[in-house]
């Protein structure tokens, strides 16, 4: 019916966009898009307003009508209410707003600023529109909030001014405070009655009340949460403090304010939730009693008294003031206050008689109070923003004598001072008059209202005195102020409003007597249309009335005598110490402002700044001794490495080796010094010297350089072959013409392209080989990372074809290990690989490496002999056992499993065999692997070893241990490594988390990357104890992964130790502007390294851990995977912070300039990186070979 | 019409550009209009997305899972041998924030236009990171969801440590390992979810909820709290916290935005995704623990923000008390789960995300663009700067006013819907986050009076206003913020329909 009601609100947001984003291209002429648009509304809401009339709302016959409008949240739509208090709101909003708006074009003409001035008003209106037209409380408030914003920006207009800065900060926060509470009762409101709208939460209120689970306390909590809104808004005692000083924004400003807008919201609010304050419930159709129990009278009594109170507590503060807007700022929260009264007191009247003839007559006084107040506040703040305008001064004491200057000002507002002291006759006479006798009336049924009636009624009196000691220290006596010649009455767009309020001022008193009453246009409750609501004549009238003529004139009669006449000075009250006190107390405004500056200071502040000490000292302070604790732990490992474990493995082994150690250069015929010590491997390495001759001299036959050509194209060969063997192993392309496979009996597990040839039958030795899942990924790497390695060593300058010839030795030798099945073979094959390592180092490494060398070699030495101690065992003990013949000796592994496989026959293998066997075994492997505690050889040989041995080294060697535990240790001593899961879980986990910790204080890059190679080892033994599938799958896999990442983490090793002549991490600064492209590989590797997703390493980690923790052993001991995992941030944190050393910061300058990566080098890092990367993306290829071993690994554990 | 492969395109998309951005800037001016310009296509087909999702949805390939409806399904075996697929799709949960994150790498790159340092890296580390959030937002498969949870610290953290501030060490190992360090939680957890589920289909265990089992409640309640412990450092919440400020203090302009608007909000999601959806019984236990964590997040975030001088580490600290409200949001739902009001909640919080997620982006421009005009965000020493800088006030304050919840702008609509909740769950309880919103609007409005009004700091004579590039993306903030504060309901009717499913 009414939709275009919504023009309303939308022509003021119109103007405030166009005001906002192209004000500037009005020029000076802005200010008339606000006036324009805001009139707009204002024309739109008197039609409204008419045709509301017009449809009975005075005779009662008119139904409120809601004008739809969007859905905001769900079961929260957005309308408007369209009824007789909200089309009267938005006539007078709209009124006042445009004589403001109006007024403002002439007092802000010489303005900077004006777009964002005019915009701001036109959002300001639309606000306040928006507050009185909304159909529900959420609606409401955000209007509300709106306007609240608007005040806060329009105060703070003038934001250079410091006042105004901190005067627009303290309306926001303080009117904030209110609002929250607003917020609150909103809130409840929503979750108590499940609605916000106005129409039609009295009948939930009605059906809900009494219903079991309501909790009645709400009915007072609510309205008064609402009440807080409104206490904030329109400044009511205790916050009341924000309203004196917002007159620091321009006059119309605080006209708007003080008017038409912001502070009557409250009133509005309040008049509002009477939904809340006088219940209803509909006994017949059409007809509604007030639902008495549900009627909260503390709520009411708390309204009133606050009312009353503020009323006065204002009043008292006008009178002592100078400054001619706070005066008034002072009477608005009086006048303001004096309609809380009168809602309150109407309230409890409404509430107590019910909905009768004339019980709403304190809800209408008091917007009829609104109303008028309007009028002439804004009239008295316009008159006073023309004088301030005249004599650019706020201070009355530097004014006097303006009447003749300036008339019209006087004139209009001479008539706003006599509304505003209730003289009779004149607006707020009415009005006013009505509050203080529906109060009284109340008083006969509660006392308190008797005291809040004498309260109203000495505010009057003070009233009367401090306008016009306004009016008269204004526009009386002579000019107390400077420049008096430029004080001229102000131009005919400022005075035209006025004249326009003050006929309004003067007229808006008699409305009520031509409305029959002001309560028949503005009502509670039931509307009859027969028996018009009429106010006043039920009412003790005549005496009261007289009183109030009285003090009003006995008010203005004082403040003639006092600031016209001056027969009383006004300085003989401040002569007593007493009224000097009281003075004093009035013009500090009671020292509120102040105790809350000083509780915001020191209590709000004082705990924010504890906080703030709190989170930078404690929480951050445990964050960072966390940190500094790790680093603690780190150098203590370290120290321990390298003098406990260390230290013992040399008093232990080396000693007595040491003598002969020092005589000589290690040399090829060297090799005789310790056999001695290593008698077992004497033969092994004879014939290995040989080879070593052959290959070199026959193969590499020729100039140096050649050697590297020939090198690499054996072992691209190599490599290409072990491709066509993977792809045939997953395809079965070429299976044809291979040798078939040999199945284990009784699982699943075969291995493929199986030859056996016997050899030395007397001793039961074959020449046995085959692939299966475990070892083609190993298989795979072997070449690849050899042919890497030549590659990367393609300069090499000493000696480069027994450089070269070795590296293939030792290709051959570790290929030896990974594909040969029978016991002797491999272990001939083990042993085999100690040599040209031996070479590598101790020939080509560094300054150290002869002790390295031996180290490497004796330690590792030590730890084959215990293992064949072990295949000694099998060999005599295992086999004839499982075959129950005594000469049924077999050195063939796949007797063994497809023996151990049938459950019977495994029986037969008894604790007492099998644990110390595979305890010799494991030994063997796990220094290999190698496992801390013995791993002291392998940060020694790495360091001096050259790249492409450590590249091998840490690459290949080591993944030997780790095969090994899957090939021998766990299926041919499965109830051993079934039980005994704790010892490889223990010593994985060691591995990790004290690796990790060395790690952190390692200063030689290389010496960093070889201990994490032993904390990355760790994975494996851990997927090995956790004995599921997945775990021993990710183990396997790691092993594959970590040859690729350690490769690559060697190289760089090398790399820059080539460059910049160090390997010094604290040496190596910005990196990443000297290197870029070997920043770039350093940050990947780094990355692949400490486990990022996405890269190779993460897969089989994850599948380690996932294994470990689903795994049977760990059932009782899940949550200790923390552990280990903890070893990865450990991980990330040393790998980062070497990073961000080596790669960030400013290049140290004693490294000179660095050389960037070769192109070899290049080459290889990226098939390297690639191959991270391939892994990492689709690691079910892998996970493919890998699979199938790992179910049968972990099926044939019982 | 549905497009095929339309996530993996918008997946991968952003990590090409990112290679190209490298590849073909070979000027600073060159890389910065291709990164930017490549950014528009994710911006284009998340956008498709969102509004296909929201206008027609049976266009997109609909997988239900267990009841419930996931959008642009996309799944094919990866690892087979672990159970391991390559499964995206979104719902409502994750589709907002799918186009939040290609949104705010638009408008951070453009941001970021007066970059003059290693340009074409850092705009190509932009659009990897994009690659890695919306990851973490599209995997339906944990370690796909995994992967991209990690590989997201690592762009961040280059973007910390080489275009960071003079701390920019100290703050980015922080940040990497602190994450870090919580993610192995998450990780953990994972195990566990795999462990007694079976799977690691997140769809299936959503629908599953495996740790509901009577007998396990210890387990849930360990893995619980990890997940709460993963997922609650990134959020941050307190007292997790202390790894945001510092990131955030060094963290170039354009990394603030992207990590105050969208790596906060993976803990968020992590919250909704795992803790509530696959451990809905274990969570409605702990509510408490999540109310205790958001309700100290609010308050204490608030009360130091009060004390901040460096506009930034304020509006760090901002971070941790707005996150405060997704906790508060979760644990209200969780305590009156089966009520409207945890309904509300649980969209309130979600949507809160969503609101953050615009508005601390703003926030952090503003303050680093006033860091790099002025050579300090410190409050006490700016001043007056309105006067010189009335453009870039005016977006200050929008994004202020936004913050601290006024109502009309998108921030509120969230606050207000967690508010309903918590005070349908604990009543007048709501008493404490409710008065920490004057808290709120105390440090803004006077971090707003100290360093944009008054009188002008004669150091600023000759500051300059916002640029275009500065501008434009703040201009296009800040209409959102009005559009979504005034029709919340374009995203919020899905989330809230989907709400209702999820708090039963």
């Amino acid at each position: 019916m009414f939709e275009y009601a919504w023009l309303i609100i939308v022509l003021p947001l119109l103007g405030f966009l166009i005001a906002g984003l192209a004000g500037r291209s009005f020029g000076r002429h802005v200010g008339w898009v606000s006036v324009g648009t805001i009139g707009g509304a204002f024309v739109v809401s008197l039609y409204l307003l008419i045709e509301v009339l017009g449809k009975e709302a005075i005779g009662g016959g008119f139904t409120p009508v809601t004008v739809e409008g969007i859905e905001w949240v769900p079961g929260v739509e957005f309308n408007l209410l369209v009824d007789n208090l909200s089309a009267f709101m938005l006539a007078l909003v709209s009124l006042l707003s445009t004589l403001i708006a109006l007024y403002s074009i002439g007092y802000m003409a010489h303005e900077e600023g004006k777009p964002r001035y005019f915009a701001e008003i036109c959002l300001f209106v639309a606000g306040m529109l928006g507050t009185v037209s909304a159909d529900n409380f959420l609606q409401l408030l955000i209007f509300w909030e709106i306007m609240g914003l608007c005040s806060y920006l329009l105060i703070g207009f003038w934001y250079h001014k410091p006042e105004a800065a901190s005067a627009a900060k303290k309306a926001f926060l303080v009117t904030r405070i209110g609002d929250v509470l607003f917020l609150f009762g909103v809130i409840a409101i929503f979750v108590t009655f499940g609605t916000l709208n106005l129409l039609e939460l009295p009948e939930k209120i009605a059906a809900t009340f009494g219903m079991p689970g309501f909790d009645p306390r709400l009915m007072t909590v609510i309205p008064l949460l609402l009440f807080g809104g409104a206490v904030g808004k329109s400044a009511q005692f205790p916050l009341h403090v924000w309203l004196p000083d917002a007159m620091e924004g321009p006059t119309p400003v605080s006209a708007l304010i003080h008017a038409a807008t912001m502070v009557k919201a409250g009133v509005y609010l309040v008049a509002r939730s009477f939904i809340f304050l006088v219940p209803t419930h509909e006994v017949a159709p059409g007809v509604h009693e007030v639902l008495e129990p549900a009627v909260p009278w503390t709520a009411i009594l708390v309204i009133a008294v606050i009312g009353g109170f503020t009323a006065f507590f204002a009043a008292t503060m006008a009178l002592a003031n100078y400054d001619i807007k706070r005066v008034l700022a002072f009477s608005t929260i009086s006048q303001l206050a004096y309609m809380f009264l009168g809602l309150g007191a109407g309230a409890w009247f409404l509430a107590e008689h019910g909905i009768a003839e004339g019980s709403t007559v304190g809800y209408s006084a008091a917007l009829f109070h609104l109303t008028n107040h309007a009028f002439f506040k804004a009239l008295l703040f316009l008159a006073a923003g023309s004088v301030i305008h005249a004599v650019h001064t706020n201070d009355m004491r530097e004014m006097g004598g303006l009447r003749k200057h300036m008339p019209v000002t006087a004139i209009t507002m001479l008539l706003g001072s006599l509304a505003l002291a209730g003289f009779p006759g004149f607006s707020g006479f009415w009005s006013k008059d009505e509050i203080l006798k529906v109060t009284f009336e109340v008083g006969e049924a509660n006392v308190v209202f008797l005291a809040l009636y004498v309260l109203g009624i000495t505010t009057a009196f003070l009233t009367a005195f401090y306008t016009f000691r306004l009016w008269f220290m204004t526009f009386s006596g002579r000019f107390r102020g400077h420049h008096e010649e430029h004080v001229h009455e102000s131009p005919g767009v400022m005075t035209g409003p006025l004249a326009v309020l003050a006929v309004f001022t003067v007229a808006s008193g008699a409305f009520a007597f031509l409305t029959n009453g002001w309560s028949n246009l503005i009502f509670y409750g039931e509307h009859t249309a027969e028996s018009p609501l009429v106010g006043l004549t039920t009412f003790p009238g005549l005496p009261l009335a007289a009183l109030s003529v009285a003090v009003a004139l006995a008010g203005i009669g004082l403040a003639y005598l006092v600031y016209h006449r001056r027969t009383i000075p006004a300085a003989s009250f401040t002569r007593s110490s007493a009224g000097a006190r009281v003075h004093r107390l009035l013009l500090n405004r009671y020292y509120m402002d102040h105790g809350y500056n000083q509780l915001a200071r020191h209590g709000v502040m004082g705990l924010a700044a504890a906080a703030d000490w709190f989170d930078r000292k404690v929480i951050d302070g445990v964050v960072n001794a966390i940190g500094r604790g790790g680093l603690a732990v780190a150098g203590a490992s370290d120290w321990f490495d390298r003098k406990v474990i260390d230290g013992t493995v040399n008093a232990f082994s080396l000693s007595t080796v040491r003598g002969s150690l020092t005589l000589q250069r290690p040399q090829t015929g060297r090799v005789q010094n310790y056999a001695a010590v290593v008698v077992l491997g004497l033969s092994i390495v004879i014939v290995v010297l040989l080879i070593v001759r052959v290959v070199a001299t026959i193969a590499m036959g020729g100039t140096q350089k050649r050697a590297r050509s020939i090198a690499l194209a054996f072992s691209l060969a190599d490599t290409v072959l072990a491709v066509v063997l993977t792809v045939t192993f997953l395809t079965g392309f070429l299976d044809s013409s291979l040798p078939g496979s040999r199945g284990i009996a009784g699982t699943n597990q075969a291995f493929r392209y199986y030859e056996a040839y016997s050899w030395v039958p007397t001793l039961a030795i074959n020449y046995a080989m085959g692939l299966d899942g475990l070892s083609l990924p190993l298989v795979f790497l072997t070449p690849l990372l050899t042919t890497l390695a030549i590659g990367f060593s393609w300069d090499k300058e000493y000696r480069p074809k027994e450089f070269f010839a070795l590296l293939l030795l030792m290709e051959w030798s570790i290929l030896g290990v990974f594909v040969t099945l029978d016991f002797f073979l491999f272990f001939v094959f083990w042993e085999l690989v100690l040599i040209p390592m031996f070479f590598l180092i101790g020939i080509w490494g560094g300054p150290n490496r002869q002790y390295a060398s031996y180290k490497f070699l004796i330690y590792t030495h030590v730890g084959s002999v215990i293992m064949l101690l072990s295949i000694f065992a099998m060999f005599l003990s295992a086999g004839p056992t499982l075959y129950g013949d005594p000469n049924a000796r077999t050195f063939n592994m796949v007797d063994f499993l497809e023996a151990v496989a049938d459950p019977g026959k495994r029986a037969l293998l008894g604790m007492g065999f099998q644990v110390p066997v595979f305890i010799a075994f494991f030994f063997g492997f796990i220094v290999k692997l190698p496992s801390v505690p013995f791993h002291t050889w392998l940060p020694d040989a790495h360091v001096e070893a050259p790249t492409a041995g450590s590249v091998i080294l840490a690459g290949l060697l080591l993944k030997m241990g780790g095969y090994g535990i899957f090939r021998v240790a766990i299926p041919m001593l499965p109830d051993a490594s079934q039980s005994l899961w704790w010892l490889m879980a223990i010593f994985g986990v060691v591995s990790m988390i004290y690796a990790s910790f060395v790690c952190l204080s390692q200063v030689d890059l290389k010496k960093l990357i070889a201990y994490s190679s032993i904390g990355h080892m760790g994975f494996v033994l851990l997927g090995a104890s956790s004995q599921t599938t997945i775990g021993v799958a990710g183990a396997i896999f790691q092993l594959f992964n970590h040859g690729i990442i350690t490769a690559a983490l060697f190289m760089l090793a090398g790399t820059i130790k080539h460059s910049a002549g160090t390997r010094d991490i604290p040496k190596l600064r910005g990196l990443g502007q000297l290197m870029p492209r070997y920043s770039l590989v350093l940050i990947i590797s780094f990355l692949a390294s400490l486990g990022l997703p996405g890269l190779n390493s993460f897969v089989s980690e994850f599948m380690v851990f996932t294994g470990t923790y689903g795994g049977g052993p760990y059932q009782p001991y899940r949550a200790l995977v923390l552990v280990p995992l903890l070893a990865v941030v450990i991980t990330g944190a040393y790998y980062v912070w070497t990073m961000q050393k080596m790669v960030f910061g400013t290049p140290n300058e004693s490294l000179g300039k660095l050389h960037d990566l070769k192109r070899n080098e290049i080459v290889v890092y990226s098939i390297l990186i690639l191959m991270m990367f391939l892994v990492g993306f689709f690691p079910s290829l892998w996970l493919g070979m890998i699979w199938d071993p790992s179910t049968y690994l972990t099926g044939v554990i019982p | 019409m549905a497009l095929p492969y339309v996530l993996t395109v918008l997946l991968f998309f952003p990590a090409i550009s990112a290679i190209l951005t490298y590849v073909l800037g070979r000027n600073d001016r060159a890389a910065k209009w291709i990164g930017t310009g490549l950014s528009l296509v994710p911006l284009a087909l998340s956008t498709y997305l969102v509004y296909t999702f929201l206008a027609a949805p049976a266009d997109l390939v609909v997988q239900t899972v267990g009841g419930r409806s996931y959008y642009a399904w996309e799944q094919y075996s990866w690892i087979p041998q672990v159970g391991i697929s390559y499964t995206l799709g979104v719902d409502e949960l994750s589709i907002f924030l799918v186009f939040l994150t290609a949104l705010l790498t638009t408008l951070a790159m453009a941001f970021s236009w007066d970059a003059h340092d290693r340009v074409r890296e850092f705009y190509a580390m932009f659009l990897f990171m994009e690659t890695t959030i919306l990851g973490v937002f599209l995997s339906l498969d944990f370690f796909l969801f995994f992967i991209f949870w990690e590989v997201g610290l690592v762009p961040m953290y280059f973007i910390i440590a080489v275009w960071g501030g003079p701390r920019k060490k100290y703050a980015a190992i922080k940040f990497f390992l602190y994450t870090q360090a919580a993610s192995l939680l998450v990780l953990l957890g994972i195990f566990a979810m795999y462990h007694y589920g079976g799977t690691f289909d997140m769809t299936v265990l959503i629908a599953q909820n495996p740790l509901a089992g009577s007998g396990l409640s210890l387990v849930a309640g360990l893995v619980f709290v990890g997940f709460l412990i993963g997922f609650g450092t990134k959020l941050p919440t307190v007292p997790l916290h202390t790894w945001l400020p510092d990131a955030h203090v060094e963290a170039p302009t354009g990394g603030s935005v992207m990590l105050a608007g969208i790596l906060l909000k993976l803990g968020g999601y992590g919250l909704f995704r795992v803790n509530w959806q696959m451990m809905e019984e274990t969570t409605v236990e702990w509510w408490w623990l999540l109310a205790v964590l958001g309700i100290v997040s609010i308050v204490y975030g608030s009360l130091v923000c009060l004390a901040q001088d460096d506009l930034k580490r304020l509006v760090a600290f901002s971070s941790v008390s707005h996150m405060g409200f997704v906790t508060l949001g979760l644990a209200a739902a969780a305590f009156a789960r089966g009520t409207a009001g945890a309904q509300l909640a649980f969209a309130g919080a979600v949507f809160q995300m969503f609101a953050h997620g615009l508005v601390s982006p703003a926030l952090f421009m503003v303050a680093g663009a006033l860091g790099h005009k002025l050579g300090t965000r410190n409050i006490s020493e700016l001043g007056g700067i309105a006067k010189k800088m009335p453009t870039m006030t005016a977006f200050v304050m929008i994004a202020f006013l936004a913050s601290l919840g006024l109502p009309g702008l998108v921030g509120f609509v969230a606050e207000f819907a967690v508010f309903l909740g918590v005070y349908s769950a604990w009543g007048f309880a709501l008493a404490i986050p409710i008065l920490t919103v004057v808290i709120t609007a105390a440090y803004y409005i006077y971090a707003a009076q100290r360093s944009f009004f008054g009188p002008l700091n004669p150091r600023w004579e000759n500051a300059e206003d916002a640029h275009a590039y500065e501008a434009v993306p703040l201009a296009v903030l800040s209409v959102l913020f009005v559009l979504f504060g005034i029709l919340p309901l374009i995203f919020l009717q899905s989330i809230y329909a989907w709400s209702g499913s999820v708090v039963p």
